[in-house]
């Protein structure tokens, strides 16, 4: 029996017991996820690396269990006004509005659900995506796999736009033809002031069989920019990855490769080529 | 709009009772399965796919005085599912610590059965909800159901976040005796 069993037991007892009487909750306040000192998260049986360098705030790292099933990342991330994106994003909240207004829910039976509060663009390279941003602080980068990019956008029916991902993924680029050819997921995450979730997420999970190994770690660049890595091997699947985060200016870059084994090295350089563009 | 009239819409076809629970729960069920999953595009869908169940499920169903529950048991059950489904899939920092907190509990002892069947567990789990006092099953279902940090249950009750982690660790320990002497545990 595992800890989500009795949770998806909870979850399935009968409803009236859970509409308990419960007393009136006040409203939070946002929740901010401090940077907690290296030596209190040891304390507390987790993983922390490094320090703030540069003005940038660096991210802790917790093993889901120590040293198999993934681990979850922390950040703390800025949450820009919503007038500092110059971009043609500035048609986001009609385009949101537009969505919840027009909104028409589909049968049950239709393969085109869409819900309202969320859409994506696609365009052909960072550097586009980036424009229609028009976010002074999106650092502009070359991606590995500078193809399909693409934009989420994320609002309510007000058309508060909450949270922004510049993504590209699952992508499949040539490597080393030595090593053979990586996977790469490369992402961008954007919070707005209207954005009320904390910015902890999970790095990984391998649930039902373990990593070999998961290890944490840090390499600067020539600038002096700290990237922070995981590098993780996935149980006897001869399948590994390296992710790397690096916060600048209150946003959260990762970069992640897959490779087989044996690529380690490659994949390393192609995250440390990425890094020194910060 | 009164959770009995969104309930009457359901049951009359009226499509417009999407649009009710849409506006009425849609951001709680949405922060629902936020704390499951991590991903924003999962959870919305989660969402959705929680509105065209019930579109299916009422009737038979007539949750007039639960619809909440009875919509946000859907969008977890959908969010679990696909956390246990997609072992790759992402879960939420939050999921995790609550998961590691009952397994604390569960590895001090075994499982009668690597696979547990879980209809039986959740009668075993409602027969313990049941008997816990008022306060009790309040503080443990905010915890494990609705899944709120420590200090958000504290600030709801009044109370120190240490004395809701004192009675959370009381209420774990008084479920696992429960689940040996129902033959869940030994």
């Amino acid at each position: 029996m595992k800890g989500i069993d009795i949770i998806e037991a909870v979850n399935d007892v009968d409803g009236k017991l859970l509409s308990y009487e419960a007393p009136n909750k006040k409203r939070l306040s946002r929740m901010r996820i401090p940077v907690i000192a290296a030596a209190i998260l040891l304390g507390l049986g987790c993983v922390a690396i490094g320090a703030a360098s540069l003005g940038r705030v660096l991210g802790t790292f917790t093993p889901i269990k120590t040293g198999t099933h993934g681990y979850t990342a922390s950040f703390e991330l800025k949450k820009f006004e919503w007038r500092d994106f110059k971009g043609a994003i500035a048609e986001a909240p009609d385009i949101i509005i537009e969505q919840y207004a027009n909104y028409k829910p589909q049968p049950a039976w239709s393969n085109t659900i869409y819900p309202p509060g969320i859409y994506g663009k696609g365009f052909s390279t960072y550097d586009e995506a980036a424009d229609y941003l028009g976010l002074d602080a999106l650092t502009r980068i070359t991606i590995p796999f500078d193809e399909d990019v693409g934009v989420t956008v994320i609002g309510d029916s007000e058309g508060k736009i909450s949270q922004i991902y510049l993504f590209c993924d699952h992508i499949f680029i040539t490597g080393d033809p030595s090593t053979g050819s990586y996977g790469g997921a490369f992402q961008a995450t954007i919070f707005t002031e209207n954005c009320d979730i904390s910015s902890p997420f999970a790095g990984g999970d391998w649930g039902d069989y373990d990593p070999g190994r998961i290890e944490f770690g840090e390499f600067v660049t020539s600038k002096g920019v700290v990237c922070q890595y995981a590098e993780v091997g996935v149980g006897d699947r001869s399948r590994q990855l390296v992710v790397g985060y690096i916060v600048d200016s209150g946003i959260l870059y990762r970069l992640g490769v897959n490779f087989d084994d044996g690529g380690l090295e490659s994949a390393m350089e192609i995250l440390k080529n990425w890094a020194e563009q910060f | 709009m009164d959770d009995g009239a969104i309930v009457d819409m359901f049951l009359s076809r009226d499509e417009r009772a999407i649009d009710a629970i849409r506006e009425k729960y849609g951001a709680r069920l949405y922060t629902s399965a936020l704390r499951i999953l991590s991903d924003p595009s999962d959870a919305e869908e989660c969402v959705s796919d929680a509105y065209y169940q019930a579109w299916d499920r009422i009737p038979p169903h007539e949750p007039r005085q639960y619809l909440f529950p009875f919509l946000a048991k859907v969008v977890k059950a959908s969010a679990l599912n696909r956390v246990k489904a997609q072992s790759r899939e992402k879960r939420s920092a939050a999921f995790v610590e609550l998961t590691e907190e009952l397994e604390n509990v569960i590895s001090s002892s075994s499982s009668t059965e690597d696979e547990v069947e879980s209809k039986e567990l959740s009668r075993a789990i409602e027969a313990f909800l049941e008997g816990l006092p008022g306060e009790k099953r309040a503080v443990f279902l905010q915890r494990y159901w609705e899944m709120l940090s420590i200090k958000q249950i504290a600030e709801g009750f009044g109370y120190s976040e240490s004395r809701i982690k004192t009675l959370l660790h009381r209420t774990r320990n008084e479920l696992k005796k429960h689940l040996i002497k129902e033959g869940f545990l030994q």
